[in-house]
């Protein structure tokens, strides 16, 4: 599901994917409800027709709206979708998962972790 | 719906440990924050209150908790909050904000966090420190067309208080 995101650059799929969640989440509602005019609002145009892909893709497999999707449904597509989101990150930006765990550690450790001003 | 209301006392905002390190290290401590002036729906009439549940701070606080105590991997929630700090990398990169290496130290962060690390915040944000930065929400982007939201792209850290519920 979703492997046309593979082809794709993080430029695109980085603000589509965000925009994608933001959407089946609900958390837009007006961008669900006013499809044509809301939906694609502030995304280049490569990147609104992923956002389209990505919804039709869903609404085709699951054959309901956004809309009817119960909430353990839509939480199995966002976390599908941000299995590819960070399946790209790895390629893209050279993760390093050791270089991350010692940042991780070091953030932890740090007075900004600990959220002190 | 108010663009710019006038008599507000205080904006809140539900954040995550992880986003929070994150601007603070490698964004100058400046935060993008999506923010209400209304905490949590039990605390206004309800025909005052066109934020739906499920967006107000307090309940993304209280759900999201909920997900980093149970330790849950499959958590959609966090994982909205991963793509949320990767399109975040993916501006300021654009922007020329941060280099490739930042971007790929950030990337490498978000990879190895564990559910923890996306332990819930609430900011709070005194209005009059940041009326001159709020932007309104685009109607496109509103929980409910007549809700009063913002969001604040570039907010200082010295421009609002940050609580930790248990005080990690």
């Amino acid at each position: 599901m979703f492997e046309y995101l593979d082809k794709s650059t993080i430029q695109d799929v980085f603000p589509a994917g965000h925009h994608a969640i933001q959407i089946i989440r609900k958390q837009w509602d007006f961008a669900l409800h006013n499809r044509n005019e809301g939906m694609k609002s502030g995304l280049s145009s490569p990147q609104a027709e992923l956002v389209d892909r990505i919804i039709q893709e869903i609404e085709t497999t699951e054959e309901k709206k956004i809309e009817d999707l119960p909430p353990e449904t839509i939480d199995k597509y966002i976390n599908t979708l941000v299995e590819r989101i960070e399946q790209l990150s790895r390629q893209e930006l050279n993760v390093n998962q050791s270089v991350g765990k010692n940042l991780l550690n070091q953030l932890r450790a740090s007075d900004i972790g600990s959220v002190k001003r | 719906m108010r663009d710019k209301p006038k008599s507000l006392i205080l904006l809140y905002s539900a954040s995550t440990w992880l986003a929070y390190v994150i601007a603070e290290r490698y964004y100058g401590g400046y935060h993008y924050v999506w923010c209400t002036p209304h905490f949590d729906p039990s605390s206004v009439p309800s025909i005052n209150y066109t934020v739906p549940p499920s967006s107000s701070p307090a309940e993304i606080y209280r759900n999201l908790q909920e997900d980093v105590r149970r330790s849950d991997r499959h958590s959609a929630k966090i994982a909205a909050n991963k793509a949320g700090i990767l399109r975040g990398v993916e501006f300021k990169l654009a922007a020329g904000e941060i280099t490739s290496e930042q971007a790929s130290e950030i990337a490498s962060i978000v990879d190895a966090a564990e559910p923890q690390d996306f332990k819930p915040l609430i900011f709070v944000v005194p209005f009059m420190l940041v009326e001159k930065l709020l932007q309104p929400v685009p109607v496109n982007q509103r929980a409910h067309p007549l809700s009063d939201e913002f969001i604040i792209d570039r907010l200082p850290r010295e421009k609002f208080d940050v609580i930790d519920f248990d005080g990690r």
